[in-house]
């Protein structure tokens, strides 16, 4: 048998302050050692919250409800406020834990400070002799980490997210706080799909050194070396790259070693900010977010554009052109015989804003005798309109279909019914919410509800998307109609938004 | 990790009490009585013993040369480790006080299975019985370390599986998870001694894998949990 660990080391394995290595090394002991076992069981009894106890009670004005999940500091639970009726979360430490009490207390004074739509909202403290308890806003949704797991999503989904969530870290950064904890169980994603980074129990400003975790804390941060905002930038990234691999890496670990299913560009930007050296990385989190979006908005500026301008901007936003396996002479439509491209261009465009597939397809005949590798993409838009995504997505270039292995097109309906296992396994991945019923609201809203144009684009996307969820690809196409028109944007930008949102 | 200075006042606090300053005693006490006390009550129901072993804890922790309480470096939260110090005095004590309730450092867990009872095993026939017993102890000797961790501090300990998330460190779903794998690969391993010594049919077997399913869990925990704390 291994010798004894010391009393430090058992009282840190309850508290989640070991490495794997110690962790499991620790927990073999315990497989051969009755006396440790015993020590450790009792210490979990003692430590471990008492959900029983806590269910059946309130704390101040709130109802206590049934229990959201337990960290190393404390129990969570959903409860009621009857004054404001509405659910909050409230965290509550137990009051024979006086170091905890302090930390929940740091925490709740960062949070004042904060006001961000990408923080989790305090509501309230309450201090009583069952606990001091942090109450704030219930986020319907889940933790990244829990989300990742169900939703298995594409790095662009994963990007949006944590993109999110760096806004909320400049937000904690401006005023001169490290979050100190950036982690995927500690960023909460709402089914509304916006992101709040929670868990400020360590937010601190730089010098007093406080425990992070394990993989996502910043080698400097291990080492007790003091940090700045470049700790939490190695956590944000390092999060990015957990969500689309499972796992974490090395601090230091190259862009061409980390996961092929981030493209080329971000993975240079990632690597910079896992680097081991603070001065390796970006100055600030802000720069590791522009970086990271610099493509997205190349691409969003060249679609900004009306008629010609946008539709040559296209080729730029949309599908490399597949190779001809084999070179056919391309069979050009009567209607569109001896047009010039220029004409055919404006046609294309009008079908476009009409949703006219059929004309789509007449005029791309055109378009693509002229010049085969700049007018592909144009067809596999024509081919998705009417409905064909599988079709349309054999046309793209092998690079980008790769990209969209997973994907759903195969179940993408020739404008016909929702097969009913796409949606019951959509519905049936957490998407509660997503009913037919449901998008068709959301539909209804972008005229009914939306206040502002910002709004109504808002709602729209959020129709695209409920669509798409639930295999509706017809549907979806239809408000990418509407959105095209709201943003007064070709047409084809929608649709491939269509296409990426059926991409899951 | 640095978490020295997060602790500096504890530590400060636990080097003075070493030092036997009368004022940093007292703090230590209004302090952290509460902590004594929450471990005490798992030890004593009655108020009478459960003084004597808080003072037991006190002299343990702060007389001696040097006292314990100056082992304390500030690695981690002083309330931990006072807890566990105080279990480790507490669980010392009840060994050599009550003998009538062993605490569970009396062997592996194979060895508990030898020391059970046959009466859960009144539900097999008895020509069965006998294999059950030697497929089972087989069974939980094949338990690799981490199974056996696991099953220790589920069954032979009774920890919930919050507490037993707590136990090993993990999330409480991890812990669920492993808890449930350790238990099957049990019965698993169960069926597939009887099915090697009995030599039986498929129809046979089939019965028998039945109650098996059924009681072996019920079996070995209650043949663990007799001779566990």
């Amino acid at each position: 048998m291994t010798t004894c660990p010391s009393d430090e080391t058992i009282a840190a394995l309850v508290e989640g302050a070991l490495v794997e290595d110690e962790r499991g090394a620790l927990e073999l002991h315990i497989a051969g050692c009755p006396a440790c076992a015993a020590i450790v069981a009792e210490l979990a009894r003692l430590v471990a919250p008492d959900e029983a106890a806590a269910a059946t009670a309130t704390i101040g004005r709130y109802e206590l409800a049934g229990p959201l999940g337990s960290g190393g500091m404390g129990l969570v639970l959903e409860a009621f406020d009857p004054l404001l009726a509405r659910r909050v979360a409230v965290k509550i430490v137990r009051p024979d834990r006086p170091l905890a009490r302090a930390r929940l207390l740091a925490e709740a004074r960062g949070l004042a400070l904060l006001a961000d739509p990408h923080i989790l909202t305090l509501h309230d403290v309450v201090d009583s002799e069952r606990g001091v308890c942090l109450v704030t806003e219930l986020v319907d949704g889940d933790p990244a980490d829990v989300w990742c797991r169900r939703t298995r999503p594409t790095w662009p989904q994963v990007q949006a997210l944590y993109l999110q969530v760096a806004r909320g870290l400049v937000a904690v950064h401006a005023r001169g706080l490290l979050h100190r904890d950036v982690k995927p169980a500690n960023v909460f994603v709402g089914r509304d799909g916006r992101a709040r980074l929670g868990d400020f129990g360590l937010v601190g400003d730089g010098t007093a050194a406080l425990g992070g975790t394990p993989g996502f804390m910043a080698p400097e941060q291990a080492a007790g070396a003091p940090i700045d905002v470049r700790a939490d930038q190695f956590g944000l990234a390092m999060a990015m790259i957990h969500a689309v691999a499972g796992t974490v890496v090395p601090a230091g670990t190259a862009a061409a070693a980390l996961p092929r299913t981030i493209p080329a560009a971000a993975r240079e930007v990632l690597a910079r900010a896992i680097a081991v050296r603070p001065n390796d990385r970006f100055d600030r989190v802000a720069d590791l977010a522009s970086a990271l979006e610099a493509p997205q908005r190349r691409w969003r500026l060249a679609a900004a554009g009306l008629g010609l301008a946008a539709i040559a901007a296209i080729a730029v936003l949309a599908w490399p052109v597949a190779p001809p396996v084999v070179a056919e002479p391309e069979v050009v439509a009567p209607e569109v015989a001896g047009a010039d491209e220029s004409t055919l261009l404006v046609a294309w465009t009008e079908a476009m804003h009409e949703n006219d597939a059929d004309r789509c397809a007449v005029v791309v005949t055109g378009l693509v005798a002229i010049d085969k590798e700049k007018y592909e993409g144009h067809r596999a838009i024509c081919e998705m309109l009417a409905g064909r995504c599988k079709a349309g997505v054999a046309m793209l270039s092998p690079a980008v279909r790769a990209a969209a292995a997973s994907t759903v097109f195969d179940y993408c309906p020739a404008d016909g019914d929702i097969p009913e296992e796409r949606a019951d396994r959509a519905l049936g991945q957490g998407k509660r919410g997503r009913s037919p019923a449901a998008c068709a609201d959301r539909a209804t809203w972008v005229t009914t509800l939306a206040g502002t144009p910002e709004d109504a684009e808002k709602f729209a996307m959020n129709a695209i998307q409920c669509f798409a969820g639930i295999g509706d690809c017809a549907a979806a196409r239809e408000q990418a109609g509407v959105l095209a028109k709201l943003r007064a944007t070709t047409p084809a930008l929608e649709l491939a938004r269509v296409a990426a949102e059926c991409d899951r | 990790m640095g978490a020295v200075d997060e602790h500096a006042g504890d530590l400060a606090l636990a080097t003075a009490c070493a030092a036997g300053d009368a004022k940093a005693i007292a703090t230590f006490e209004a302090k952290f009585g509460p902590v004594l006390r929450t471990v005490t009550a798992r030890f004593a129901t009655d108020p009478q013993h459960a003084d004597e072993l808080r003072q037991r804890i006190r002299e343990r922790l702060l007389t001696g040369a040097p006292p314990r309480i100056a082992q304390y470096t500030g690695r981690g939260h002083f309330e931990n480790w006072l807890r566990v110090a105080a279990l480790r005095i507490c669980l010392n004590a009840q060994r050599g006080h009550d003998p009538a309730r062993p605490a569970a450092s009396t062997g592996g867990l194979a060895e508990l299975v030898d020391g059970g009872d046959d009466i859960e095993l009144r539900f097999l026939r008895a020509e069965y019985r006998e294999a059950f017993r030697a497929a089972l102890t087989a069974a939980v000797g094949a338990l690799d370390r981490s199974e056996r961790a696991v099953l220790r501090l589920g069954v032979v300990h009774r920890l919930t599986i919050d507490q037993l998330g707590v136990a090993l460190g993990i999330h409480r779903a991890t812990a669920a998870r492993r808890l449930a794998r350790a238990r099957e690969r049990l019965i698993e391993r169960t069926i597939a001694g009887l099915k090697s010594s009995l030599a039986l049919d498929d129809d046979e077997l089939a019965s028998l894998q039945r109650e098996v399913d059924g009681q072996v869990e019920v079996t070995l925990s209650r043949l663990l949990a007799e001779t566990g704390a």
